[in-house]
């Protein structure tokens, strides 16, 4: 059986930058950047999805954010699980005939949009927020609820958006630190190549901007400390560390037959998905970026073996910001493509709207749907003096030169995953 | 102190109003629990626990919810009045009488404060 071709014909969101495709490319095109002090550590900088505090408060809430804000139980849902949900309704509604592109209009049935045994695979961070739960030992338990547990456990977000969207097939919830979304949407992308699905829902979202989600990092001192309104500089030799994002992303992926056959809106094409795990240090990546590379190898042979016949014309790295991170990425990227005719132009999307961790990858693919219907790639913010002169960074807005590209992720506990895509116009 | 049952029918209804995110002005005694608002399993634990820590009491789910209604009131009078000693005679003859309905729970909120009120006398 020839394995099948999967598309995206869904995507929603809910970033730094924007919550639809329209909005993030024009925050692109205006080269808005999101990052401004944290509420609970200003020396530092994040990148916050609004509004802040309660999702259901924004000014003009689309049809997702009403049905979200109106369901009571919501509250069982930390931040990031409910970014997870948010995403995943645009998503769904923008895979829906007849919808606008922009979050615009309103379903007339949330659980019809998809067919009820689509499987869902939801990338989920965890559960940081110790302060936004002062019932806590040692605290007094008589202030927590009867279900406090649920803002804890992994798998509320999926089980909402399941409820929501009236799935019943197969949920899973995903985590595998920073490359958690790139594994998810890998998983989906398998699933219908396999012919195991025709459509999979594909959600992500993640959130440490509490109090104690972002003192994780800043203990690890992992934090950039360039000021607090100020981006991280991926690449450059000036680096210092990572900024903290949240925001979810969320894609329906599905066979391009199906897709091609109800007449859906293609965003783009995945070819390729590799994964590997460095099995050595539960921090720092592997210091030849042996396993990186064998992700990256792994996803464009699945892609050449699909029918890739040039390229890749970019990469959307991982390039986090960090010493560490930065060097191994950039040394693997010079192994990989330095020496080809037409190197692939580098973009480092975390200077634009910062470190989204379990959502990074989700959030990153829509940026780049975004970026290719604006019709230009992203510079590298704050990329002053580049660590390789042998890398094509991109350093001012340029067309893209091609479709074809992939999106780079390498977590925490060394686990990396890469994904080949090819954008549709 | 005790407790009078008009303060324990507002901490109900407070307790009440903020779960199911309603105006606590809309709520009464009367008011239908399962009948009357989205009540799902899930809202009675944590109405149980914050009626548990609004009274200081130990709430027994199977006596404050009315749990059994349906098998003890085929077992008539006695066997209700042995089951729920926090209702009124008078209410618990309603019950008695109003078992064939709509197949909703019967509960009230003011059952729920007559409970606490007995429940909090120890």
């Amino acid at each position: 059986m020839t394995p099948a071709r999967v598309v995206i014909s869904g995507a929603g969101g809910c970033t730094p930058l924007g919550g639809s495709l329209v909005e993030v490319g024009a925050a692109l095109r205006a080269g808005r950047l999101p990052f401004a002090p944290s509420r609970h550590w200003p020396e530092f900088a994040v990148a916050p999805v609004e509004p802040q505090g309660d999702l259901a408060r924004a000014p003009s809430p689309d049809a997702a954010l009403r049905l979200l804000g109106g369901w009571r139980h919501r509250h069982y849902c930390h931040r990031g699980a409910q970014l997870a949900v948010l995403a995943g309704l645009r998503a769904a509604w923008d895979a829906a005939p007849g919808s606008a592109s922009g979050n615009e209009g309103r379903p007339a049935d949330w659980t019809a949009l998809l067919p009820e045994d689509t499987p869902l695979l939801l990338a989920a961070g965890p559960m940081l927020d110790v302060s936004g739960e002062p019932g806590l030992p040692p605290g007094d338990v008589n202030r927590l609820g009867a279900l406090w547990l649920l803002r804890w456990l992994p798998n509320t977000a999926t089980a909402a958006l399941c409820r929501l969207l009236g799935l019943h097939g197969e949920s899973l919830t995903v985590n595998a630190a920073c490359a958690s979304a790139l594994h998810a949407l890998g998983e989906g992308f398998r699933r219908i190549r396999r012919g195991e699905a025709v459509r999979v829902l594909v959600a992500a979202g993640d959130s440490r901007l509490s109090e104690a989600g972002l003192l994780g990092y800043a203990r690890a001192r992992t934090l950039s400390r360039r000021g607090p309104e100020c981006g991280p500089r991926p690449f450059d030799l000036a680096r210092d560390g990572f900024v903290a994002a949240e925001g979810g992303a969320a894609f329906v992926l599905e066979s391009l037959e199906a897709a091609t056959a109800r007449g859906a809106r293609i965003h783009a094409e995945i070819l390729g998905f590799g994964a590997t795990s460095d099995g050595g240090s539960l921090t720092a990546p592997d210091e030849e970026g042996r396993y990186a590379e064998r992700a990256v190898r792994a996803a464009l042979a699945e892609a050449v073996a699909a029918g890739m016949r040039e390229g890749p014309h970019w990469v959307s790295a991982h390039g986090t910001g960090t010493g560490r991170n930065d060097a191994v990425e950039a040394a693997l990227l010079e192994r990989l493509f330095a020496d080809m005719a037409t190197p692939p132009a580098i973009m480092a999307l975390k200077s634009r709207q910062g470190h989204a961790s379990a959502a990074a990858g989700a959030v990153e693919l829509l940026t780049l749907l975004a970026a290719w219907r604006a019709g230009v790639m992203p510079s590298i913010a704050g990329l002053e003096r580049p660590c390789s002169a042998r890398l094509a960074f991109v350093r001012e807005e340029t067309p893209f030169a091609g479709p074809l590209g992939l999106l780079e992720n390498f977590g925490f506990g060394g686990q990396n995953a890469v994904l080949v895509v090819r954008l549709w116009t | 102190m005790t407790l009078s049952r008009d303060e324990a029918l507002q901490r109900v209804i407070d307790c009440v109003a903020e779960i199911f995110e309603r105006d606590a002005a809309e709520l009464h005694a009367r008011t239908r629990l399962m009948a009357d608002l989205p009540c799902e399993s899930i809202d009675l634990l944590e109405i149980s626990i914050r009626l548990g820590v609004a009274f200081g009491i130990s709430v027994d789910d199977e006596a404050a919810f009315l749990r059994s209604l349906r098998l003890l009131a085929d077992e008539g009078a006695a066997a209700l009045a042995r089951a729920y000693p926090h209702l009124s005679e008078q209410r618990r003859e309603e019950l008695l009488c109003r078992r064939e309905g709509d197949g909703l729970s019967p509960l009230t909120l003011g059952d729920l404060a007559d409970y606490a009120v007995w429940a909090s006398r120890g």
